[in-house]
């Protein structure tokens, strides 16, 4: 692949890709979407920064999703969180009545909710997770097993 | 299936277009065409700024600075309007995070193998003086008139029309100092660990306006205005966490204070690193940390190497942004591997300006315009002093040189600004100089001769004048005339036992000293002394009135900020700690604040309060508002007491707690 973006129109295409991607994962992890916007600025200015060159289209998906899984880990527990404007928790997107599995996916601990999310929303491999999340493939099938177990406890008609 | 039903869940979430928008916009501006040209700009700003002789330094210093002499020596305007050049290969202009980052990993890794030997700490060498980053945080009130500023001073109080209250003791006027309490004549602030607490005071009527649990530990505080300006401790998430360790991040709150006192959280800025020093100029807040990048954990073992990455990761931010790579500058030699960053912010707006220099600093010396930022380094010749000058003024902060003096310097009192000068006084190895650079840095003067094998206690600068105590077992107070800057010519010099270690000037013709009595044989220390100088003829500097507290008497707190000396009162109030006999025949240390009056007879004790010893007592300082004294006892778990006093005896009127 070319080396990426030097053009605004790159800049648009890279965005058009990859925002709903990289807003989704942080949403996850975060429930928040005033930090998931937060989350996603930070994935693209590095982006910038770093310039990387991707060798095909997977490898350059790969990058942005594991970025996002990073920046969503550190920029939460972080002091460079400003809490003056933060309107905490509000999920403009869901519907309390349509959405019960995305509550039921909500109620896991912020680390399951992204392996979850990442299994079932992306259909990456236990590998492709582990190597994005920076965990062993065995602690990533623990996480999926046990957020499962618990998804089954709470959508009792659910088939997975 | 749950796979299809989470699936339709998360497509109704979608990173919403206006977020989007911006981050566009963010990362257009962060490509390499965007950056050329905003940095020329500034660029053509500073040769403006150059040409109408307002003070630009071409550095002179050890290879620091050769690429910005180079830049703004060489460049001329068509130069600097072209839209693609490549990146000079010195010190600053960097236009992309490549070209910033290659040139830091390449020092990093030099600066690592040259010295990972005996300076693997942190990176941070030989730049942390002991003691000297607690002793000298800042503060005094005099010299109103001699430092004029060119904009109206900002002063803490819009609500008392008449100021009759004190301030905090200020270096230079108009250019205010961060302390852990603040009044503006009606409500007294105070700060001590993570506890905000607002006072009401009124004609010796203290009460409680309202307290707020912060969420970090917080060590120092401005007042502009209705606007408390909140400074926090370090805050770092590390496991190992110190003062000075790595990832380290200086926190402001900025809160608005209503007509009853209550305090409401208005804004928050976050910079890289720990807290150094911190001064308000024209309502905004002149930050100063030093940023240890993580990688520096890492300098023990031999064989890492910084990687690009690692710098890109590691690079000071503010608000969670890196800084613009035009921001950030990278002497040819570092004398660490760290960040020395600086920030304009405006706790009103919210809008802030930074810069960062690879390096570091200990304390700051600040005037209306200029920041200077300085340390310590070793050289096999002894201790020399590295200073940073930085332009800070109308929102805007930009490095303009740096300089670098044999001999150490005392604490921020050691500086001082005058007609576009800087003087500077500095023990040199066994002896002690004084030395005065022009606007470009260079030394223009200097003069030395003063206590051969001592060292400075004190320093003050009042116009053409300087005074300098140096001490070994006797005082020598010597009054200097630097009226002509190349010529520096000793008047006099008074030797008296003892030595002050702050010095303020009293009114027209007097100087307070504030010290240690000492023993002339042994020059052992031997308790709190006060001394009155008449500086009427600096030829003839006498001392005019002493006061001894006794052999037992010494200083607890930062002697800058807890003395207080107010002229048009006429008094001088101050805590210290004693040793008693108890009835069990034991020596018990208790705390006393004392307010003493000066007059022709010298010192006169109008009243003091003793504060039974105890260990959880930080601080214990006193500030007077019309005719009370209030004395604000602040504690380490975060409680604080006001106690209300009559001005002419120190009669108990009232108190309170938090």
């Amino acid at each position: 692949m070319e080396r990426a973006l030097r053009t605004n129109a790159a800049i648009e295409n890279i965005l058009e890709k990859y925002a709903d991607t990289v807003y989704r994962i942080a949403f996850a992890r975060t429930k928040n979407a005033h930090d998931a916007e937060d989350i996603m600025q930070e994935v693209f200015m590095r982006f910038i920064k770093r310039a990387p060159v991707f060798e095909s289209e997977e490898h350059e998906k790969a990058w942005f999703i594991r970025v996002a899984v990073n920046c969503s880990k550190s920029l939460l527990a972080s002091p460079w969180r400003n809490r003056v404007t933060g309107d905490q928790g509000d999920t403009p997107f869901f519907d309390k009545e349509k959405s019960e599995v995305w509550y039921a996916v909500a109620s896991l601990p912020e680390k399951t909710r992204v392996v979850i999310h990442l299994y079932y929303y992306e259909d990456m491999s236990v590998a492709e997770i582990a190597s994005a999340t920076g965990k062993s493939q065995s602690a990533v099938k623990t996480t999926l097993h046990r957020g499962r177990q618990r998804l089954k406890e709470i959508l009792t008609n659910e088939e997975f | 299936m749950f796979g299809d039903k989470y699936k339709k869940d998360m497509n109704n979430v979608k990173a919403p277009e206006d977020a989007v928008a911006r981050i566009s916009d963010k990362m257009k501006a962060g490509k390499p065409k965007r950056t050329v040209l905003t940095r020329y700009i500034a660029l053509a700003a500073a040769c403006i700024i150059a040409v109408a002789g307002i003070a630009v330094a071409i550095p002179n210093a050890e290879n620091i600075g050769n690429g910005i002499s180079a830049l703004l020596g060489g460049a001329n305007f068509l130069e600097i309007f072209a839209p693609e050049e490549p990146a000079p290969e010195g010190t600053e202009g960097f236009k992309t995070y490549n070209q910033l980052c290659a040139a830091i990993t390449d020092r990093v890794n030099t600066y690592k193998e040259d010295n990972y030997y005996y300076e693997w700490n942190l990176g941070i060498g030989g730049i942390i003086d002991e003691g000297v980053v607690e002793e000298d945080v800042p503060t005094s009130d005099e010299l109103k008139g001699e430092d004029i500023l060119e904009s109206e001073p900002e002063t803490a109080p819009d609500r008392e029309e008449n100021k009759d209250f004190s301030d905090t003791n200020n270096q230079v006027a108009g250019v205010q100092e961060a302390d852990v309490i603040k009044t503006d004549g009606k409500f007294i602030y105070t700060i001590m660990k993570n506890v905000l607490s607002v006072f009401s005071a009124d004609e010796g009527e203290v009460s409680l306006a309202c307290k707020i649990i912060l969420e970090h530990e917080c060590r120092d505080m401005m007042l502009i205005g209705n606007r408390l300006v909140i400074i926090s401790k370090n805050i770092n998430d590390t496991p190992h966490y110190t003062d000075t360790d790595w990832n380290t991040v200086t926190k402001v709150y900025t809160y608005e204070i209503d007509e009853k006192g209550k305090a409401s959280l208005a804004d928050e800025f976050v910079q890289s690193g720990y807290y150094i020093s911190s001064r308000m100029v024209d309502g905004k807040l002149i930050l100063v940390t030093n940023h240890i990048p993580e990688y520096t954990r890492h300098f023990y073992e031999k064989d890492y190497e910084v990687t690009r990455d690692d710098v890109l990761d590691n690079l000071p931010r503010t608000n969670g942004n890196d800084l613009p790579a035009d921001c950030i500058i990278v002497p040819d030699d570092i004398i660490s591997a760290t960040f020395l960053v600086a920030s304009v912010y405006d706790g009103k707006s919210g809008e802030s300006k930074s810069t960062a220099i690879m390096g570091a600093g200990t304390d700051i010396y600040a005037d209306a315009d200029t920041l200077y930022v300085y340390c310590t380094k070793y050289k096999e010749d002894g201790r020399h002093t590295l200073i940073n000058r930085f332009y800070a003024k109308n929102g805007d902060i930009y490095h303009t040189g740096s300089v670098l003096l044999a001999g150490r310097y005392n604490n921020q009192y050691s500086f001082d600004e005058y007609n576009g000068n800087l003087r500077v006084a500095l023990t040199r190895n066994n002896d002690n100089v004084l030395y005065v650079l022009d606007e470009k840095l260079d030394i223009i003067g200097e003069i030395g001769g003063m206590g051969i094998n001592e060292s400075i206690k004190s320093v003050r600068f009042s116009g053409d004048l300087a005074y300098v105590v140096t001490f070994r077992q006797t005082d020598p107070l010597y009054a200097i005339d630097i009226s002509d800057p190349a010529n520096p010519v000793i008047l006099s010099e008074l030797k008296i036992p003892g030595f002050s270690t702050y010095m303020q000037s009293y009114g027209e013709n007097k100087m307070f000293g504030f010290g240690n009595d000492a023993d002339i044989e042994t020059g052992w220390t031997q308790g709190i002394k006060l001394s009155m100088f008449d500086t009427t003829d600096p030829n003839d500097v006498k001392e005019e009135a002493t006061l001894l507290l006794g052999e037992n008497t010494y200083f607890a707190e930062n002697v800058l900020k807890a003395v207080s000396v107010q002229y048009d009162k006429g008094i001088v109030m101050f805590p210290y700690i004693d040793y008693v006999n108890t009835e069990y025949g034991r020596f018990s240390e208790i705390r006393v604040f004392a307010l003493y009056t000066y007059t022709e007879n010298g010192f006169t004790l109008l009243g003091k309060d003793v504060v039974p010893y105890d260990h959880n007592v930080a601080n214990v300082r006193g500030i007077y508002i019309g005719d009370y004294i209030y004395v604000i006892t602040l504690f380490y778990d975060g409680n604080a007491t006001v106690n209300s006093y009559t001005i002419n005896d120190l009669t108990p009127v009232d108190a309170c707690k938090n």
